[in-house]
């Protein structure tokens, strides 16, 4: 009687570890790759922006059974680790104005047509303040919600938006708006 | 959807960006073996979990 009830806890604890993996997976597939783009578009090298977003998912999977919005977890466990990565190896893009824009292009980045490449250089060259503002508000984020990520009040994160904004407009040509 | 994204004087250049970096997921997406990706994360977090258990018995004893 005991093996058998063991024997049932056993196959629900394997049939529940299976169902939160495919679950992992599921969002895994969803997500690594939105994760990996945001932070190159907030400065990251890709090779830099694929470490920090393989971190993050580690750490999720370590604590699946206890995240419940995923998305934003990983967003923003993603974006401290490259934030923390990028104060160790000083290629700083937090909020920080006077932390450098990035270097050279990434080669990494030819992946990318033409105008995809042009719109994230344009993304990569504001100010870092505006930089990472602007990045998360383009994955989804509201200004509130920014503001929780950055521990910026809402009022500079939306200053810096619109500055932001009103930069990439200008130019950006009228003719492709 | 909040203000900020109902903003007139930017929801022109916001779609346009927006569709741009939809592409470019796309593009990145595409050459990205997330399979592979994600047998390394599972793995990376095996091994931790590993090591994290070890150091518990050590520090039992």
């Amino acid at each position: 009687m005991l093996a058998e009830i063991r024997a049932k806890g056993d196959a629900y604890a394997r049939t529940s570890h299976q169902l939160s993996r495919d679950g992992f997976a599921s969002f895994f597939h969803q997500r690594y790759s939105r994760t990996v783009l945001l932070l190159i578009a907030m400065g990251a090298s890709r090779a830099d922006a694929e470490d920090a977003a393989q971190e993050a998912m580690i750490a999720a999977w370590l604590q699946w059974e206890t995240i419940r919005e995923p998305a934003a977890w990983v967003r923003t466990t993603a974006t401290r680790t490259f934030w923390k990565h990028s104060r160790r190896h000083q290629h700083a893009s937090q909020l920080d104005e006077t932390t450098p824009h990035p270097a050279a292009p990434d080669p990494d980045l030819a992946i990318f047509a033409d105008e995809q490449q042009r719109i994230l250089s344009l993304l990569r060259a504001l100010p870092p303040a505006q930089r990472t503002v602007t990045a998360l508000f383009y994955d989804g984020l509201t200004a509130p919600e920014i503001a929780g990520l950055t521990g910026k009040p809402v009022a500079t994160v939306r200053s810096h938006l619109r500055h932001a904004r009103k930069s990439l407009k200008e130019v950006i040509v009228s003719d492709r708006l | 959807m909040t203000a900020d994204r109902d903003d007139p004087e930017f929801a022109r250049l916001d779609d346009y960006i927006n569709r741009q970096l939809a592409t470019a997921g796309a593009a990145l997406a595409a050459h990205t073996d997330t399979q592979a990706r994600l047998d390394a994360v599972l793995t990376a977090a095996t091994h931790k979990t590993g090591q994290k258990d070890v150091a518990a018995v050590r520090d039992e004893r």
